[in-house]
């Protein structure tokens, strides 16, 4: 836990929607908290499908920006939650500037840096993170964004349908057809050895 | 060796830990963004207090119009002319 900082607020039992009210009458306190509440999560997903921790910071930073302009016009009718709308802004933002970013060879990533301790595994998880989102760009646009929940935000089944706005066997089965194309497209990146897609 | 596809990706992936410092660090840069953007900094208090008042006094002024066209006009004002003052003015030896 961080000293004085503002994530240190006490977290309390506010629901999202009675900081949303707050945040809609100009709260900053209540902004505050809202954005301790769910910016880890939101940094995980947005690194994670970027590739990119300045990308992540400055993606977070525009979707709660967003946050503080649509508050007045929140409506807790119930149907719809604040993480789920949230989560949503977030990948869509995410996968767009992944997208516009071309996938970089390889061979353009270097030699991983010596003496480092770890250095050999960060750079070969970043090799690895690198043939896993080029193999996800292969993919149409729907199963990316329920693997970037599976894999990137580690959803469950029935939060992702939320956020992708399915049913939860429409979810597990587009999850399944996802997977397997991943797998394919891994191989054809010279990937072996995956066992079978379950 | 065969592995599964879930552990290949999980291996790739970051991990799922943001420093609080990070985050603090976010949130005050969001802040600070806020007080920048001056549309943004007045946008939900000034909409929230234009959404409560702009009605009611809208209503206000158009009551207002209406009263005072049609319920209690003002009369005509009064024309004074500069002779009528001049003599006025004599008559009390200012």
């Amino acid at each position: 836990m961080s000293q004085g900082g503002v994530t240190d607020a006490a977290d309390g039992d506010i629901g999202d929607d009675d900081l949303l009210r707050g945040i809609a009458g100009g709260d900053r306190r209540a902004f505050q908290r809202l954005m301790a509440r769910h910016g880890k999560a939101m940094m995980v997903l947005a690194e994670r499908t970027t590739g990119s921790a300045d990308d992540a910071d400055e993606l977070v930073q525009e979707a709660f920006l967003k946050v503080w302009t649509m508050a007045p016009r929140w409506t807790p009718d119930g149907a719809a939650q604040f993480s789920t709308w949230l989560y949503r802004v977030v990948l869509n933002a995410s996968l767009d500037r992944r997208r516009r970013r071309p996938v970089l060879p390889l061979e353009a990533a270097g030699d991983p840096a010596d003496g480092r301790p770890g250095g050999l595994d960060l750079a070969m998880a970043g090799q690895r993170h690198r043939v896993v989102v080029a193999a996800m760009a292969e993919l149409s646009a729907r199963q990316r964004e329920a693997l970037s929940l599976h894999y990137f935000a580690e959803l469950s089944a029935p939060e992702a349908a939320r956020v992708l706005d399915l049913s939860l066997s429409a979810t597990e089965a587009l999850l399944f057809r996802a997977k397997r194309a991943l797998k394919a497209a891994l191989v054809r990146r010279g990937v072996t050895g995956l066992g079978d897609v379950t | 060796m065969t592995q599964d596809l879930d552990a290949f990706v999980h291996a790739a992936l970051t991990p799922g830990k943001i420093a609080p410092r990070r985050l603090d660090a976010l949130i005050g840069a969001t802040l600070a963004r806020l007080d920048r953007r001056q549309e943004v900094a007045m946008g939900p208090a000034f909409r929230a207090a234009c959404a409560r008042f702009a009605l009611p006094m809208a209503a206000a002024a158009a009551l207002g119009l209406v009263v005072g066209t049609y319920v209690a006009p003002n009369p005509p004002a009064e024309q004074v002319g500069l002779l009528a003052l001049s003599s006025s003015t004599a008559m009390t030896g200012f």
